[in-house]
């Protein structure tokens, strides 16, 4: 494509979008601030997208990794523990207070 | 204790004898799961108190397959888990098989044969002699010595025991044969185990590259292990970091391990009845980086 001498052409056949009018707006800062801008812009953008997928990809990994390394075992304890309390409530009602105290301090003795 | 000579010491206390020199990292090695993928049924029978039958019948994408092994216990009793002659074998459908004697004589000398045999052919063959002293252990290896072709590996091992906690080492590994560049190949690798009373380290460094282990027991039920292992011929190195929870009460043991590979590895065995001696084992293996998991479960009976 043959290049353009922009700076020929007649006001009437330029066109311009939107944006691109609000883009031109921005000559009028001078450059370090217009680079500013841009590289904030940009780093923001980056950052979002960056994020985004870091975070997407460490909540996978945290939980498939628990899911692996650790639920077996804490289910296990849950299950164990909901047993102990209720053989000791079944216990308590069947013997009094004192008896569950006591079944629960003989398994430490043992 | 530590004047009077003692042949047997038992694992978890510290005795005179520093134990054999490839056990250096065993503690914390025993802590990291095996993983296994598909179905596998195991059966062991005792059918005396000298002899043992084990059937292992798996089913997984990789070998799908029957093995049976066998071991025998002799008379010569050591000490109270340890028994002398001892005899391994595992042989599967195709006849691979692998057989391992152990045997002590006196108090002091121990041997171990090992040979494999696949496809009809022996594999591999190897005999060890060790010398278990006061303060140290001496042993001898000579592998896949081939008469005909003059080529094998002879494996020198010294491990003594410096002070209660401080255990040092060497080893030298001489290879030789038409294979072996130069004809033979000498390496020396050093190592070192401190022994606290909740925790142990070792290390093991040579040519090859850098062996650390430590291993730390939290609580009775508790302990984590964490291994670094390089390998420079290869360019290679790998941490693991593992842990291993048990509840004696429901018979449950949980091991897991997490490694610089981006694999996590659980196993996960429970006893399924107090009567009855079923233990069912389950396995997830899952490599983040590749993406690739794997699940196994296990039936062990007996």
């Amino acid at each position: 494509m043959s290049a353009i001498d922009w700076e020929h052409v007649p006001d009437e056949e330029l066109e311009e979008t939107l944006w691109e009018r609000f883009e031109g707006l921005s000559e009028m800062f001078p450059s370090f601030l217009q680079k500013f801008v841009t590289g904030t812009v940009d780093w923001t953008k980056w950052s979002a997208s960056t994020g985004f997928w870091l975070t997407r990809n460490a909540v996978w990994i945290a939980a498939t990794s628990s899911l692996i390394l650790f639920m077996p075992y804490i289910i296990e304890k849950e299950r164990s523990d909901l047993e102990k309390t209720q053989v000791a409530q079944q216990r308590q009602l069947l013997l009094g207070p004192a008896a569950a105290v006591q079944a629960a301090k003989s398994p430490q003795q043992h | 204790m530590a004047e009077t000579p003692q042949s047997s010491p038992p694992p978890s206390q510290p005795s005179s004898n520093p134990g054999s020199y490839d056990e250096l990292h065993r503690k914390a090695r025993d802590i990291f799961p095996t993983c296994f993928e598909g179905a596998k049924v195991i059966v062991q029978k005792g059918l005396s108190s000298h002899f043992q039958v084990s059937h292992t019948l798996s089913l997984s994408p990789m070998n799908t397959g029957y093995k049976f092994g066998a071991t025998y216990v002799g008379h010569k009793q050591l000490g109270p888990q340890e028994a002398f002659p001892i005899f391994l074998g595992d042989t599967d459908v195709a006849g691979n098989t692998t057989g391992t004697f152990l045997h002590t004589f006196g108090e002091k000398w121990r041997v171990r044969l090992q040979g494999q045999v696949q496809q009809a052919k022996l594999a591999g063959a190897q005999g060890t002699i060790e010398r278990r002293g006061t303060f140290s252990t001496f042993g001898l290896t000579l592998a896949n010595t081939d008469l005909v072709n003059e080529s094998g590996i002879v494996v020198a091992q010294l491990l003594r025991r410096f002070t209660k906690r401080v255990d040092l080492g060497a080893e030298l590994v001489y290879q030789y044969g038409r294979q072996v560049p130069g004809g033979q190949i000498t390496v020396p690798s050093y190592s070192a185990r401190y022994s606290a009373d909740f925790w142990t380290a070792a290390a093991t460094f040579g040519m090859s590259g850098l062996h650390l282990s430590y291993h730390h027991r939290q609580t009775e039920n508790i302990q984590f292990g964490v291994e670094f292992e390089s390998n420079l011929n290869v360019q290679e190195a790998m941490t693991t970091f593992g842990y291993q929870v048990e509840m004696p009460e429901e018979g449950v043991t949980m091991r897991a391990s997490v490694d610089t590979n981006w694999t996590v590895c659980g196993v996960f065995e429970k006893r399924l009845s107090q009567q009855l001696p079923f233990t069912l084992a389950i396995s997830g293996m899952l490599n983040h980086a590749k993406s690739a998991g794997k699940f196994g479960i296990g039936l062990i009976i007996g």
